[in-house]
């Protein structure tokens, strides 16, 4: 059994996978790139969505889709 | 797409003066623990390695083979692609030493390479047996291995 299934990706090991980020003003918290919402970074689960982002840095307070 | 992200970051309030946070998924409240990581590793399935495991670490083989066994099944060994990945080797530079020109894998190098892949090939023949290769490290090993005991 895998710790969360469909995630056996390169680069995201089982303690990547059990650590997430609890928003609180969002001022650092990459939108992106962190774990904060859902079982994976944002850039995986909209990959098409972030291959178009201009700021692939941007925290979750300073995006506003 | 974009609806779909929109709809899942609606329901996301951002509380201002409140800071950020790290969170230990699997205890909420009292945090990372040594048990808590041992009971996720624990739980894991590592059901090929467990099979290989006797195999790798038997005495009469010697440590540095187990070593280089262990790292290979793991897929640990410096190969160009891992390098890469690790930030050493730039992508211009990933291609197979062989020079047959696909990328630097693990399985590649051990396996599907035109070049290297071919001592398998005659290890069977000294051994005297006639087989094909497997695709894949792991059951490429455990079957080898069997050779031994057949």
């Amino acid at each position: 059994m895998k710790i969360r299934d469909g995630i056996g990706e390169e680069g995201y090991d089982w303690f990547t996978g059990s650590v997430l980020r609890k928003v609180g003003d969002g001022e650092h918290t990459s939108f992106w790139l962190d774990r904060w919402v859902g079982d994976v970074p944002l850039c995986r689960r909209f990959s098409w969505l972030f291959n178009l982002a201009e700021n692939k840095l941007a925290t979750v307070a300073s995006n506003s889709l | 797409m974009l609806a779909e992200c929109r709809a899942i970051i609606s329901n996301i309030f951002l509380q201002p003066y409140v800071s950020d946070s790290w969170q230990w998924h699997p205890d909420h409240v009292g945090g990372y623990s040594v048990r808590s990581g041992y009971a996720i590793l624990t739980s894991q399935d590592h059901q090929l390695l467990d099979d290989a495991q006797s195999l790798i670490w038997h005495p009469q083989v010697p440590s540095k083979v187990s070593i280089l066994t262990w790292r290979l099944l793991r897929d640990r060994l410096p190969t160009k692609i891992n390098l890469h990945d690790r930030g050493i080797l730039p992508v211009t530079d990933i291609s197979c030493v062989g020079g047959c020109g696909h990328i630097e894998t693990a399985n590649h190098l051990f396996i599907l390479c035109d070049f290297f892949g071919d001592i398998w090939q005659h290890v069977r023949s000294w051994l005297g047996f006639s087989g094909v290769d497997h695709q894949n490290i792991g059951a490429h090993f455990i079957h080898f291995t069997n050779y031994s005991v057949a």
